[in-house]
């Protein structure tokens, strides 16, 4: 909705250029004027995206390749899909495949709203000293590397560790978290959410500072209740935020991190553990399979690319949309 | 003030929670730092959780007088200050520009944008452009390749462009120049993003880690993530029992100090963000259009 | 002066330093002519110990780099240890530090823009493969005969030095160095609590499911608590259950191997793999073993067991006298003790045991000066290097004790000043008088006791009667094709996972048999036969040129003679 008035004034302007019939008229329009300074100013970023962007996806190439360091990147000999045949010829690629979407798509899905609620929470709390604290507090797991984080959780959920402990005190009976298909992806939604959404409220925290505090007055003195104002008054308010990041969250559908997955994965849940990061990790440690995990990146990239093409033409049709 | 019984039950309930959550990411905050500070015989025993044991502050002493960590924590500051400031640049004048709907190929161009997000290179073609470009082994390889997170940049974008569009109207029939525009009405505006954004920048400059060790050749320029990975990795490695480093089971460095490494990297991060909580003000934005 | 101007150099761009180069090959050449020319070009490169008085060359070398300088000492490329090298060594050295844990990403981008070292030291036995089949590579072998004297020796003495050091093609590419064969990996056991439960050491599977029982049952630590393990069950301790069946297809570590010699005829082995994971089952069902072992990757969570004091059989990695140092001091009448493996129906084996020769080193294919590549490695594997890396210098590190070993004069001065150069000796050959516990000069309590551990080892695992689990070890095996190897890893994983899910999920000897059936149908659907081809095609050509178990017992037998 907001896009189209901005399109009417471009194509006014075009109009306006054509039917002068003289070219130069549109040189001195005000949008040609505005535009000068933010070209210039975006210089410096083109130039950023091209060298060290598109540059290197000429690299990409070597998917369709037996990249060799002998032979360099355009000097491999084309293999064609073959690389790609390879990967999905393995008996477990579909499972694979389908595990990284399950986890990645569970975890958007499931972990996205609590960096939402978390900062709506803390914006609800009176005492500045609580909230600073608690906001500092919850913004700390994330600066402890997952191999740190891992061996926290995998203690904690062990069959003699503490949550056990207090299970088998009130129930009589422990359970083995970490060994049951359905509770080690709890755990793993879990200790995701535990870790970062902290981190991520920052971003909705400098959302809700846009909010204008009159409104919750005036819907206070209306009678409206909290869960009322959140409703009407805060979540309108940081929805633009919500869709950029839901959008951004989509392009990272496909990288379940390594890290999280490898160090809280084990065989007896590897049905649903294994993933296509720690597939080639294990493919890596072969060595010098640089053509195989290019071809395998590409294909995450293509999904994740569907899913922000699919999202941000949802997106659009808010008017909220990233082009 | 009085509260509704509603409200009331809300208010408890939220304090509740976030006290909750507030404790259980304080717990391994508590295990590292009872780690760190605990006897290196309690550390291998396992008998450490919450609470040191046998408290010394001997890992501290062994971290600081047997690593180069104070050469590498100044490292790691000149790359996160210089990094930040670059990055914040260059990031602006990124997501201004396409916040305009007034630019000329926004549309596209942001495509092309999200495009880099999702399709990348590789580490081997990253580094022959950073190599041709004479950028190896010096913090240029870490600054010019991270100028622009288009994460970051995006989200950035999102909240220029909500800014309403009255103020940049009035602004532009006062006369004001784009550059003017920006730098007076739109980033006094954007604190909030701008705190949280530089935040961003920060951590990833501090935490920078795989790009150092690929990048960065020479010993004394190497950051201090590099210093306590190396740290923590050590013991990983033991399970590759077919490297058949020798050297590695000698190697590995202990619990104790690994921990106090950690902790000696995360505090400055931790103490950053308290600090950038005061640009978090309410109602900036409105405030300008009343005012 | 002309120190300043070479580290000027040093420092310098790559641009400049291909035009040094350039300038100094012009130079060398133009003086070669005239006489005496020789020493103007030894003043240019610094002092020059060169006897022939040829130029003096200049040099890349990788060296890993763990983050263990004191910032006191400099760093890992700069530093009293590689001043050393330049002032006594052949050739002008610039080390270039190679991340430990990251190294292979870093030499692959060193590869592939054609800025690797000339010389390049690397653990990894893998990676050592790929680099050859990258053809990144020079082949030694006339090197070695034209230029080399010291390791041309080193040949003579070890020739399965040579026989490790050959790629595919015959030719040398590795070099390497010997190391005493040596126990490994450890079968440990508290043999006080044997004592106080009246207990044998178990010597057949049915006996160690029993003590293991009597450990986590009759509260062998006297504490009134039914808090103590049996038997370990993760890491080494896994791998060790499995190799006690004559296995080497072990649930840790990253190598599953499950092929085994039989009638001399290489052949993919299940009926081990069957009997030892019914035998880890056993164990789980008794609870006599930690229930989330699957989870202890890395061993730690049984390593901090045994060390508190609570586990019975443990699986150690090296001689590890820091944990049973730590053990000590939590439980001062603890007793450990070295055992031999159970018997079993497929006969007794030991552990693992070191290699006895360690390909370390490679010289890159693009080297521009390989004879002088060829004069430093001459130099590391020299008494000169090999003792001054290792002891430091005489008078300053150590003094020489009466019988020549060398006793350091301040341990505490060599932990800041001489430890972290350990990475540089990787072509130090590791037996002899100043190598390994047993050789040190006023051992601890704590490394005396090791010592007697250490023994028991020695005399249970070496020896060729009780070998070693499969073909030949690890590091002597072919490389896989790449096609083979993504197969064999896919294919092995699986496997791994459902053995693991096995032994945890109960359901006695039905479950493993449908396990095996499983395994074996996932083996062949993933083309898994080829794979067993490839290996027993290999034997059957090379079994008399390989380096097979015999040659490697032969080998240790060698080394200890030299002593």
């Amino acid at each position: 909705m907001k896009a189209n008035p901005a399109k009417n004034v471009r194509l006014r302007e075009q109009e306006q250029a054509r039917s002068t019939g003289e070219a130069r008229r549109f040189w001195h329009t005000q949008r040609f004027k505005t535009n000068m300074p933010l070209w210039l100013m975006f210089l410096p970023v083109i130039a950023f995206y091209l060298v060290f962007k598109y540059a290197p996806m000429a690299g990409l190439v070597i998917a369709f390749k037996n990249y060799t360091f002998y032979e360099g990147i355009w000097g491999s000999q084309w293999v064609g899909f073959d690389n790609f045949q390879m990967l999905f010829t393995q008996s477990q690629s579909l499972q694979i495949i389908r595990n990284t979407l399950l986890l990645s798509v569970l975890s958007v899905v499931i972990a996205f709203p609590f960096p939402i609620m978390l900062a709506i929470m803390l914006n609800e709390v009176r005492r500045k000293w609580f909230q600073k604290t608690v906001q500092t507090l919850v913004y700390l797991p994330h600066f402890f590397s997952w191999v740190i984080v891992g061996g926290l959780v995998v203690t904690l959920f062990a069959q003699t560790g503490i949550v056990n402990v207090l299970l088998e005190r009130l129930t009589g009976q422990s359970f083995a978290f970490l060994f049951h298909e359905a509770s080690w992806v709890a755990i793993f939604l879990g200790s995701g959410i535990w870790k970062d959404a902290g981190f991520s409220a920052i971003i909705y925290l400098a959302a809700l500072t846009s909010i204008d505090p009159s409104l919750y007055e005036a819907a206070s003195i209306d009678g409206a209740g909290k869960w009322k104002q959140i409703r009407h008054i805060t979540l309108p308010g940081i929805a633009p935020t919500i869709v950029i990041m839901l959008i951004l969250a989509m392009g990272r559908v496909m990288e379940v991190g390594f890290d999280q997955v490898y160090v809280l994965q084990n065989s007896i849940v590897s049905g649903i553990s294994e993933v296509i990061s720690t597939y080639i990790y294990a493919i890596g440690l072969q060595g010098g399979q640089f053509s195989l995990t290019a071809a395998l990146g590409l294909f995450e990239s293509l999904v994740a690319f569907v899913l922000v093409l699919l999202t941000n033409a949802v997106a659009r049709r808010f008017g909220k949309g990233l082009w | 003030m009085k509260f509704t019984k509603g409200e009331r039950t809300f208010y408890v309930f939220n304090y509740v929670l976030l006290t909750l959550a507030g404790t259980l990411c304080l717990l391994p905050l508590l295990h590292l730092a009872s780690l760190s500070l605990s006897g290196k015989n309690a550390v291998l025993s396992g008998f450490v959780s919450l609470w040191p044991q046998e408290i010394t502050f001997e890992s501290y002493k062994l971290l600081f007088e047997g690593t180069p960590i104070l050469r590498s924590l100044g490292n790691s500051v000149l790359i996160t200050l210089v990094g930040v400031a670059l990055s914040m640049v260059v990031t602006v004048c990124a997501a201004y520009p396409l916040a305009r709907r007034e630019f000329y190929g926004r549309r596209w161009i942001s495509l092309a944008i999200v495009f880099t997000m999702l399709f990348t290179g590789g580490l081997i073609p990253t580094y022959l452009v950073v190599s041709s470009l004479g950028l190896v082994n010096n913090y240029g390889s870490l600054w010019l390749p991270a100028l622009v997170s288009t994460y970051n940049m995006m989200i950035m974008r999102s909240f220029f462009e909500n800014i309403p569009e009255e103020l940049v109207e009035a602004a532009r029939i006062d006369g004001s120049g784009e550059w003017r525009l920006l730098l007076r009405i739109v980033l006094p505006l954007s604190l909030p993003v701008l705190a949280t954004i530089g935040l961003f920048y920060a951590v990833y400059y501090w935490n920078s880690f795989f790009n150092v060790m690929i990048y960065i050749n020479s010993p004394e320029k190497l950051n201090l993530t590099v210093l306590i990975q190396q740290m923590v990795r050590s013991q990983s490695v033991l399970q590759e029992i077919n490297t058949m480093d020798t050297q590695q089971v000698t190697n590995i460095t202990p619990e104790g100090i690994k921990a106090a490494g950690i902790m000696v990297m995360i505090l400055p991060m931790l103490a950053l963000y308290p600090l950038l909580q005061k640009y978090f003000v309410k109602g900036v934005t409105l405030g300008a259009i009343k005012g | 002066m002309t120190r300043k101007r070479l580290s000027a150099v040093r420092s310098a761009a790559q641009a400049r330093k291909a035009v040094y180069a350039a300038l100094a090959v012009t130079f060398a050449l133009t003086t070669a002519g005239c006489n005496g020319g020789g020493n103007a070009t030894n003043a240019e490169g610094g002092a020059g110990t060169s006897a022939s008085g040829e130029s003096r060359g200049s040099i890349t070398v990788s060296l890993y780099d763990r983050g263990t300088v004191p910032s006191s000492e400099g760093t890992m490329d700069n530093n009293r240890w590689t001043k050393w090298v330049n002032e006594n060594g052949p050739v002008n050295v610039k080390y270039v530090t190679v991340p430990r844990f990251e190294s292979l990403q870093k030499f692959n981008v060193l590869f592939a823009s054609r800025q690797a070292p000339d010389l390049i030291f690397e653990y990894d036995t893998a990676y050592q493969g790929q680099l050859y089949n990258q053809k990144q590579l020079l082949p030694l072998d006339d090197l070695i005969a034209q230029h080399s004297t010291e390791y041309k020796a080193m040949l003579d003495k070890y020739p399965a030095l040579k026989k490790a050091g050959m790629m595919e093609d015959g030719k040398t590419y590795l070099v390497g160095r010997a190391m005493a064969l040596a126990p490994q990996h450890y079968l440990l056991i508290r043999k006080d609590w044997l004592d106080k439960l009246g207990l044998d050491v178990p010597t057949t599977p049915e006996e160690f499911l029993a003590v293991a029982e009597a450990f986590t049952q009759q509260d062998p630590d006297g504490d009134g608590q039914a808090n103590t393990e049996g038997t370990g069950l993760s890491f080494v301790a896994g791998i060790i259950l499995n190799n006690m069946y004559g296995t080497g297809f072990t649930l840790f570590g990253e190598d599953q191997i499950p092929w085994v010699l039989e009638n001399d005829q290489v052949v993919h082995d299940w009926d081990r793999i069957r009997a030892s994971i019914a035998f880890q089952q056993q164990l789980y069902d008794a609870g006599v073993a930690d229930k989330d072992f699957v989870t202890d990757k890395n061993g730690e969570k049984q390593k901090q067991t045994w060390i508190s004091g609570k586990l019975g059989i443990y699986g150690s990695n090296g001689a590890d006298v820091g944990s049973y140092e730590a053990l000590k001091q939590n439980v001062p009448d603890a007793e450990v003790i070295a055992i031999a493996l159970p018997t079993t129906e497929f006969g007794s084996y030991s552990p693992t045991l070191s290699s006895p020769v360690q390909m370390t080193g490679m010289v890159n294919a693009a080297a521009k000066d390989p004879e002088a590549v060829m004069s430093m490695i001459d130099f590391m594997v020299s008494d000169e290097y090999t003792n001054t890396i290792q002891n430091g210098i005489e008078g300053v590190n150590y003094e020489l004790t009466p019988d020549g070993r060398a006793k350091a004069i301040d341990p505490e001065k060599n932990k800041t000043e001489l430890e972290y150069n350990r990475d540089m000796s990787m072509l130090t050959p590791l037996i002899g008088k100043n190598y390994g516990l047993k050789n040190k000069v006023d051992p601890t309590p704590a490394e005396q006791d090791y010592i007697k551990i250490y023994d028991e080892a020695v005399k249970a695992y070496m020896d060729p009667s009780r070998p070693m689990v499969g073909i030949t070890q690890r590091a002597y095996l072919p490389l896989l094709p790449q096609n083979l190897a993504t197969l064999n890893t896919n294919a092995n994983k699986t496997i791994l996972d459902m053995a693991m899910q096995t032994i945890v999920g109960g359901g006695g000897p039905a479950a493993v048999d449908q396990f095996i059936a499983d395994a074996q149908a996932i083996w062949d659907k993933a083309g898994g036969a080829q794979v067993d081809e490839f290996y027993a095609n290999w034997y059957a050509e090379h079994k008399d040129d390989a380096i097979l178990m015999d040659d490697i017992y032969e080998m240790g037998e060698q080394m200890k003679q030299d002593e």
